[in-house]
């Protein structure tokens, strides 16, 4: 009975249909650069995000974004879509693989004109737009990263009919994009917010001393469970154990003996690089000098 | 800003260079995309105080075989004028590019560079990230500039011995470093210590003590040999181009004394001289370009330097490695 199938399709649970969401790091600083950079007046910003989105839609993972101007005062959505499809245009020339997902705005509460915004991205890509939420006026002192996603309503599949449901939202950063993060955390708290490149070993340094107070929180935990002070807890001594049990076991000659055939590898290699500075400035001043 | 504050403001030098969280994350994201080859993109912002600061970028498209760069032009025409309708700074402060295990000084890095710094802006910076090194959880991008004495001479294409000797220039002369820092937003700040839960920390402390760098320590050794083999290469190539000069001058040199010695016998016979000049001037080939052998020397030195610290962080791993099995 092709009447009845609207009803079926309301009756699915909502928890099939949502997508799982996962956004860069870049992102979001795109979308507070673009709110910084926003028109005096002007009370929110909105732009485009592009990313992948598995073939059935339902995995989105949002990886950059653009700007694009937005008049919030007029009475219809006043959304650039000509400057979205110029934009959207570029990027495709330098990453042909990242589409349309969907769309952020910046704001307390979803923006009032929002089921325009979603009716003219729905057309932008094959399936339902996800929409991000951050807000700037950081109410309750928290940027808030709010996901959604819009669902139908109703029998008749109409555009300003549908309910953008929260969906939860992972934020996640690749290896290189976290020791990126790494050192702008860094510049956290600082009185003119930088922070300057530190070497390698500056950073090993650190790593090491991170490593160091994890151990003796471990140790001191350990301790105070011993002599009874903090209650039991399997779930963390099983943890303990594992993390001991990670630790490989060699027996000390041949960990020794691999030891010491590396050092001695490390140390050959520094000796060479440095012999080749030394020979790389002499042959300059000899050239110099014929 | 009156006329003569802006002149003295193009006058005084670039100290520093200043990046934005959201550039630094954008061109991470634009290099490992990419897992060969190198990509470039274009930087915009602003220079205060002789510190560049950097405020956005975008990636530019990999040219096409037969592509005459007029694509690229355009390109980056319309995403100038799009970023300008939103707000974002549209000078153009330099370019980046990507690089693996620091092999990154090429012909074509220091022609574009010459570009930039004369036909747009003499404060342009490159920024060379090392993709290898951001991975390992060190996040490395460096900032050069052509040295004003290397534009000069690159500007006449000069780069014979005499010229080098006289200017005093060498390997270590052909770049500037400046100092890079990155710079996060009031707002961005706010990010940042919501995405560093206890959970899930911001950082990747763990992910630098991992004893996996002798893969990467094995390429740069490779790309080091690779590079003092080339040097080989140059070097006899010049010392080829030295013999046959020096051959030249001295058959020159040898037919003058000659033609002194017919003199003196022409004079004693009471004989008219023979013009003392050589028939055949000598015909010296130009010198080839000291440029790629100075390029080469300079690559093999930030390599060396590489080795160096990658070895000593290396060692300290080593020992880290060896007290936990203890």
């Amino acid at each position: 009975m092709a009447t009845s199938l609207p009803t079926l399709n309301l009756a699915l649970p909502v928890a099939l249909t949502t997508p799982s969401l996962s956004v860069s790091p870049v992102v979001l600083f795109t979308v507070l650069d673009h709110y910084l950079r926003r028109d005096s007046g002007q009370r929110t910003v909105v732009g485009t995000l592009l990313g992948v989105r598995s073939e059935d839609g339902r995995i989105v993972e949002v990886r950059s974004a653009f700007p694009v101007p937005f008049d919030g005062k007029a009475k219809k959505a006043q959304l650039d879509m000509d400057y979205h499809r110029t934009m959207f245009g570029l990027h495709q020339r330098v990453n042909q693989k990242e589409v349309v997902v969907g769309w952020y705005a910046t704001g307390k509460d979803i923006i009032n004109k929002a089921a325009e915004i979603q009716e003219l991205y729905a057309a932008e890509c094959p399936h339902s737009p996800v929409h991000l939420l951050l807000d700037t006026q950081l109410t309750g002192d928290r940027l808030g990263l709010k996901a959604f996603y819009s669902a139908p309503v109703g029998l008749a599949q109409k555009a300003e009919r549908s309910l953008l449901t929260p969906i939860p939202c992972e934020i996640r950063a690749s290896d290189a994009e976290r020791s990126g993060l790494d050192l702008l955390a860094q510049a956290r708290g600082k009185e003119d917010r930088s922070a300057s490149l530190s070497s390698d070993l500056d950073n090993l340094e650190r790593s090491v001393h991170k490593v160091q107070a994890l151990l003796s929180r471990t140790i001191a935990y350990v301790d105070s469970v011993l002599s009874g002070a903090t209650p039991m807890d399997a779930a963390v001594g099983r943890r303990i154990m594992d993390a001991v049990a990670a630790v490989p076991k060699i027996d000390e000659a041949s960990f020794e003996t691999a030891f010491n055939d590396h050092l001695q590898d490390q140390l050959m290699v520094i000796y060479l690089a440095n012999m080749t500075r030394a020979q790389v400035s002499i042959a300059e001043s000899v050239h110099t000098l014929i | 800003m009156k006329p003569e504050d802006l002149e003295l403001d193009a006058q005084s030098p670039l100290e520093s260079v200043q990046l934005d969280g959201m550039v630094a994350l954008k061109i991470i994201k634009h290099c490992r995309e990419r897992h060969s080859g190198t990509v470039t993109g274009q930087l915009l912002g602003l220079d205060v105080d002789g510190c560049l600061e950097v405020t956005n970028c975008f990636p530019l498209p990999q040219s096409g075989k037969n592509d005459d760069g007029s694509n690229i032009t355009i390109y980056q025409m319309d995403m100038l004028r799009s970023l300008r309708d939103v707000n974002a700074d549209h000078n153009t402060v330099g370019w980046y590019q990507s690089a693996r295990n620091g092999t990154f000084i090429t012909q074509s890095l220091v022609e574009t560079q010459f570009d930039y710094q004369r036909k747009l802006n003499e404060k342009c910076v490159v920024l060379v990230h090392d993709v290898t090194s951001t991975e390992r959880g060190n996040f490395a991008i460096r900032a050069f500039r052509l040295t004003k004495t290397f534009m000069r001479a690159f500007r006449a294409r000069d780069f014979t011995t005499e010229n080098m000797r006289k200017l005093k220039f060498n390997s270590a002369s052909i770049f500037e470093e400046l100092p890079v820092k990155v710079c996060n937003s009031t707002l961005a700040e706010v990010l940042l210590d919501e995405l560093d839960t206890v959970e899930r920390p911001v950082g990747c402390d763990l992910t630098r003590l991992e004893l996996a760098g002798d893969e990467s320590l094995g390429r740069v050794v490779n790309s080091i040999t690779e590079s003092v083999d080339e040097w080989h290469h140059e070097q006899g190539q010049w010392l080829y181009w030295l013999r046959g000069a020096q051959r030249e001058l001295s058959r020159v040199q040898q037919a003058v004394q000659k033609r002194k010695q017919e003199n003196k016998d022409r004079a004693a016979a009471g004989l008219p001289l023979l013009p003392e000049e050589p028939e055949t001037p000598a015909r010296v080939l130009p010198e080839p370009s000291r440029l790629d052998q100075m390029l080469t020397a300079h690559q093999m030195t930030a390599l060396a330097k590489q080795l160096e610290s990658d070895g000593t962080a290396n060692l300290t791993r080593l020992y880290a490695a060896k007290a936990v099995q203890q």
